[in-house]
């Protein structure tokens, strides 16, 4: 365990053994050594995790084992609601090889909710049941077979209760109360200007109503963890997790133990997408180890990840959208009522931003949005990439290709009238700053333009109707309305190994090299020297979790300011050492210049001896954002990216199946930190979004998941990608990023449906509005159309 | 919670001998891709599982006077690659390329696919319209068994728990004859909601043989549709007239994916188009079959 010992990614093993590794990756970014200007930042630098995956060496929780371990899992619901008459765990206890048998009767009252935002979450349920698999006993047993059979001897007795399945259901006067409180978990809203006298004066008025279904996130691994004492009686947690500094401060609610006596490690993680960022594991596992002083490994299955952990909203939303035939959009009016499930996670989140962003990429004079998030005994809806927004988007960027329809105006010139710029006041009374939407629109105009000539002209496959949509976003970067700052602290060891302790752990889409990227270019150190160690709750002050887009703009800036920071510190303490003015030296390509005379970093590292030590730069980034959620004035989001993306697809008349031949993607990021990681974020964006728009759905029935599983759940594979995505970056830079970077992650799926549902309205003369829009919907509306059944 | 006793068969008749000695509580796991799957869903939980993927000799493809014969554990790799397939049944070939992914196909057996219950089967489609006989072992000895006579019903098939399916023979189709395979699902791979069509046609005319999966509740060969399509034109088939035949033939299940109705169609749309394709091929220039 001198792993954990030495404060490094747990997943990676000892520093002996991490070595070889940051060797090889020194030998493997060799090539960025050379050259002038920017070295690291804005180039393809390859991953610093990239080594120990591909050759099999990653470490995720699965693959974790440690002596004397025992597995856990959990008794769950089998009601979608249901009092608890009765839990008995004693045959069991009783079954030879179980040591921990755990109930909500073991945890105090006053520890058992957890949550969030909310702690309204029980870790095990106390009384009542709101969702099918809901955790209601956890058991730890010396194999997982023994904890298995011991989970089919509880025997709970429920007393089922008629459950709430829809939001409507739950707004309904007479509805059983879900909680406390009531059944509205948000209830939000914020209008500007007129939009009744808008709406009246307007040209042209659409109104329709958009739905999606349950998404599930899709992360290959599933949530699991390890929890166990340390030599040091720290109670510490090795998890797959978006956030250890939340299950940190969490941990120590639950327990009572002092906060510098838990530790949570970020395991290296097989995915998240919003979807490890709530309690699952954690809290059951830890008390588990408490009461038996052993470590306790928990793994969700797959069919467990499917019917019990968080899903992306349902919303039901309907829309106005008034322009004038000029084509100027006068008003919007959006009311969205959202499905929250049985627990609150990040259904308020999810709304708040919803609310704020009802315009955008749009300057509307006239913006009226109202969400209501409702509890239900479905499943819970928690944080999903893009908070909500890739349903508003469906909605408001469906209506604006109808609208150009409508007005028999190019989609592209309907959106450059009403694009937000720089300078616009968004609906919060936000000026804008570093707005590089229109640029998206000029990227994509004359490739769309191009493909419309050569659909026309192209040669016809019988049965195959071909078409063009596309669609746009604004999306701000970071928590909505709050502070939510990020920090780097920089060390430095006697052979010259930078350690870069950043806050916000990495997830997947290779932030940990970004990082590296923006240390090494700042501070003027090689990449490959640089360790970045993220997700160790105690390495890093709580930075937020790796979500929202922030990671890059947030941490990323963090990283600068510590790498700012450790240059002059080294320099500093290089000059008392070598008694010269710190003046007279730098740190440049690698090399330390003392008084114009180049030193090999190793060598002035070497000269420093044990006082680099004294190093511990620091870097922290804390945007004002701040928001008031009654009046919803303020300046939700430091900065903002904007995209435009363009879908051509074929539809098979007869089989109504919808293929994505080739798709384009215009993004204003900003600086791109890294093209390829970039790049690979937004291909990875659109595949998830054509998920949603055309396959992507959990089937429920009577408040059961029916098809909890990779098996029946219609997640698209490597054929069903579009053959080309073409990536474009649009030169723009915000000179309140890290060199000029701003994010790019959720966006990418974005206006991805919106933009599959106008080129089927291109293609084939219908709309749907309904996501995903399936193959039989397909059929049926073509033959409805035609006037006749399929 | 007890884990199986794993057997790793040395011969057939030491696999037949152990299937047998488990009194009905024994599994055969050849690649292993479906048995695997079954334990991860905790769906089979049997007492002895014999292994006979290291069998020597079951794993081959060989011409014969008659065509072809497969051994049962021939990969789906195997069949794809195989020139001696190419050359005699190509459809097997077109069909073995389709099925999941490379690694899959590495290891998932033509035995097993064929004895999947309830599972897809798209080789099973093409060698019911190939006329393909399995050679069957038990206590008892061997015997000889028509593919599409092997399927019963969703969960049963023509096997005694203590038999092994040893090898496919396939009749070589005519010199000429046409061929098409069709599969229609929601996604381009993976899926389970999948309606697949084999056809092979007469070199001249409309002489058909169909094997479908996934219109029923195991793979089928709709006799009178072949027999209507026969009387017909091969250039102006009456595809309402076969629809209204087909449809009486079979009987698919609404699921998550597709409803009956729509199963309906599309199992027309796929009989169609592999017809069409056959047809098409004629035109093509070399190969048999
Ligand atoms: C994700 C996935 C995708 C798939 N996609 C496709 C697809 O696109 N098309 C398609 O056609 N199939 C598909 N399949 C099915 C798969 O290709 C076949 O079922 C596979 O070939 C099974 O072969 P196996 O050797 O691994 O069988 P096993 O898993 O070893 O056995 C399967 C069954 O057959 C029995 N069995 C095996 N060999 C014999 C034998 N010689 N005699 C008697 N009984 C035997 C076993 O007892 C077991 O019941 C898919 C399966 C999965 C899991």
């Amino acid at each position: 365990m001198s792993s954990i010992d030495d404060g490094e990614k747990f997943a990676l093993g000892t520093e002996g053994e991490q070595r070889p590794w940051q060797d090889a990756y020194r030998a493997l970014v060799q090539s960025f050594e050379a050259g002038s200007g920017r070295r690291y930042v804005g180039h393809s630098v390859p991953r610093n995790d990239v080594l120990y995956k591909v050759r099999g060496k990653a470490k995720y929780a699965a693959n974790i084992a440690l002596p004397d371990m025992l597995h856990g899992r959990f008794v769950r619901s089998t009601y979608p609601y249901a009092r608890i008459k009765r839990v008995d765990v004693s045959k069991a206890s009783a079954l030879p090889g179980v040591r921990c048998v755990l109930t909500a009767a073991d945890i105090p009252d006053d520890r058992l909710k957890v949550g969030s935002l909310v702690k309204d979450t029980p870790i095990l349920a106390k009384d009542l049941v709101r969702h099918v698999g809901e955790p209601v006993v956890a058991i730890a047993a010396d194999t997982l077979e023994i904890a298995h059979a011991a989970a089919a001897l509880v025997e709970i007795d429920y007393e089922p209760i008629t459950p709430v399945l829809t939001p409507e259901e739950a707004l309904k006067e007479d509805a059983p109360r879900l909680h406390p409180n009531g059944n509205l978990i948000a209830n939000l809203s914020n209008a500007v200007g007129d939009v009744d006298a808008a709406l009246a004066r307007a040209d042209v008025v659409l109104e329709d109503t958009y739905t999606n279904e349950p998404i599930e996130h899709s992360y290959l691994e599933p949530q699991g963890g390890i929890s166990f004492i340390d030599p040091d009686g720290v109670l510490t947690l090795l998890v797959c997790t978006q956030y250890p500094h939340f299950h940190h401060k969490q941990l120590a609610d639950v327990t009572g133990l002092p906060l510098e006596k838990i530790r949570v490690i970020q395991t290296v993680i097989g995915g998240a997408f919003g979807g490890k960022i709530d309690v699952t594991i954690e809290c059951a596992s830890c008390l588990m180890t408490l009461k038996t002083r052993r470590p306790v490994k928990m793994l969700l299955e797959n069919e467990e990840v499917f019917s019990a952990t968080t899903k992306r909203h349902t919303m039901k939303i309907r829309h106005r959208l008034g322009a004038m035939k000029d084509g100027r959009i006068v008003a919007l009016d959006m009311d969205i009522l959202a499905d929250g499930g049985a627990y609150s996670s990040y259904s308020l989140i999810v709304a708040g931003r919803c609310v704020v962003h009802a315009a955008l990429p749009y300057d509307i004079a006239n913006v009226r949005a109202r969400i209501r998030t409702t509890f239900t005994n479905n499943m819970t809806a928690g944080a999903m990439r893009s908070f909500g927004i890739v349903k508003l988007a469906f909605a408001t960027e469906s209506q604006i290709n109808k609208l150009a329809d409508e007005l028999g105006m190019s989609p592209i010139e309907v959106r450059r009238i009403n694009a937000v710029e720089t300078g616009t006041k968004t609906v919060t009374g936000q000026i804008l700053h570093a707005v590089g939407f229109k640029k998206t629109l000029d990227a994509i105009e004359p490739i769309y333009e191009e493909r419309k000539k050569a659909l026309a002209a192209g040669p016809k496959k019988p049965g195959v109707l071909r078409g063009l949509g596309l669609a746009s976003l604004g999306y701000g970067i970071g928590y909505s309305g709050v502070r939510n700052p990020s920090t780097a602290r920089i060390e430095l060891t006697e052979d010259g190994i930078v350690i870069a302790n950043c806050g916000t752990p990495d997830i997947g889409p290779g932030s940990d090299t970004a990082l590296a990227q923006i240390v090494g270019e700042e501070a003027g150190v090689n990449i490959g020297r640089i360790r970045v160690v993220s997700g160790d709750s105690t390495k890093t002050d709580d930075s937020g979790p790796t979500s929202a887009s922030r990671t890059t703009y947030f941490s990323g800036n963090a990283a600068m300011l510590a790498g700012r920071d450790f240059r002059r510190q080294f320099s500093d303490l290089l000059a008392k050492k070598l008694d010269v003015t710190p003046e007279n030296i730098r740190i440049d390509n690698d090399q330390v210049i003392v008084n114009n005379k180049p030193m090999r970093f190793e060598d002035a590292c070497a000269t420093l001896g044990s006082d680099v030590k004294q190093i511990m730069a620091y870097g922290v980034f804390n945007p004002d954002s701040e928001l008031d959620f009654v009046t919803f004035k303020g300046n939700p989001y430091p900065t903002y990216t904007y995209a435009t993306q363009l879908a051509e697809i074929e539809v098979d008349i007869d089989t109504g199946k919808i293929e994505v031949p080739r798709f384009w993607a215009a993004h204003d990021a900003g600086r791109i930190v890294n093209p390829m990681g970039a790049e690979g974020q937004i291909e990875g964006g659109v595949v998830m979004g054509l998920g949603m728009a055309l396959w992507e759905k959990i089937c429920r029935s009577d408040g059961y998941i029916q098809n909890p599983g990779m098996r029946d759940y219609l997640l698209p594979g490597a054929k069903d990608a579009p053959t080309e995505i073409t990536t474009i970056f649009i030169d723009n830079e915000d000179e309140t990023g890290p060199f000029g970077a701003k994010g790019v992650a959720e966006a990418s799926l974005i206006p991805v449906p919106a933009a599959v549902a106008a080129a089927l309205h291109d293609a084939a003369g219908i709309r749907l509005n309904a996501m995903p829009m399936e193959a039989e919907t397909v059929v049926k509306k073509l033959a409805a159309r035609k006037g006749n059944k399929p | 919670m007890s884990e199986p006793q794993f057997v790793r068969a040395r011969s057939v008749d030491h696999a037949i001998d152990t299937l047998k000695a488990a009194g009905g509580d024994g599994l055969i796991v050849a690649g292993g891709v479906v048995v695997s799957s079954l334990f991860n869903q905790r769906l089979a939980s049997p007492a002895v599982l014999v292994d006979i993927s290291r069998i020597k000799g079951l794993r081959y493809i060989k011409r014969t006077p008659n065509g072809l014969s497969i051994g049962a554990l021939a990969t789906h790799d195997d069949i794809h690659r195989s020139a001696d397939v190419k050359a005699v049944a190509p459809l097997l070939t077109e069909i073995a390329e389709d099925v999941s992914c490379p690694r899959l196909r590495n290891r998932g057996t033509l035995g097993g696919s064929i004895c999947t219950i309830g599972g897809q089967g798209d080789p099973a489609t093409g060698l019911i319209a190939l006329g393909a006989t399995m050679q069957i072992k038990g206590p008892g000895g061997e015997r000889t068994a028509h593919i599409e006579d092997f399927y019963k019903d969703a969960f049963e098939v023509d096997l005694a728990p203590d038999e092994i399916v040893e090898r496919i023979d396939v009749p070589a189709p005519q010199t000429g004859a046409r061929f098409a395979f069709c599969k229609l699902g929601p996604r381009n791979a993976m899926d389970f909601t999948q309606i697949t069509v084999s056809v092979v046609m007469a070199p001249t005319g409309s002489g058909i043989r169909i094997g479908m999966n996934g219109v029923a509740n195991a793979p089928n060969r709709p006799r009178a549709t072949e027999a209507l399509i026969a009387t017909m034109n091969a250039g102006s088939i009456n595809w309402t007239a076969v629809g209204k035949t087909l449809n009486g033939e079979i009987s698919p299940q609404g699921d998550l994916v597709y409803s009956e109705d729509f199963k309906r169609h599309l199992a027309l749309i796929g009989l169609r188009r592999a017809v069409e394709r056959a047809l098409a091929r004629s035109k093509e220039a070399g190969g048999r079959a």
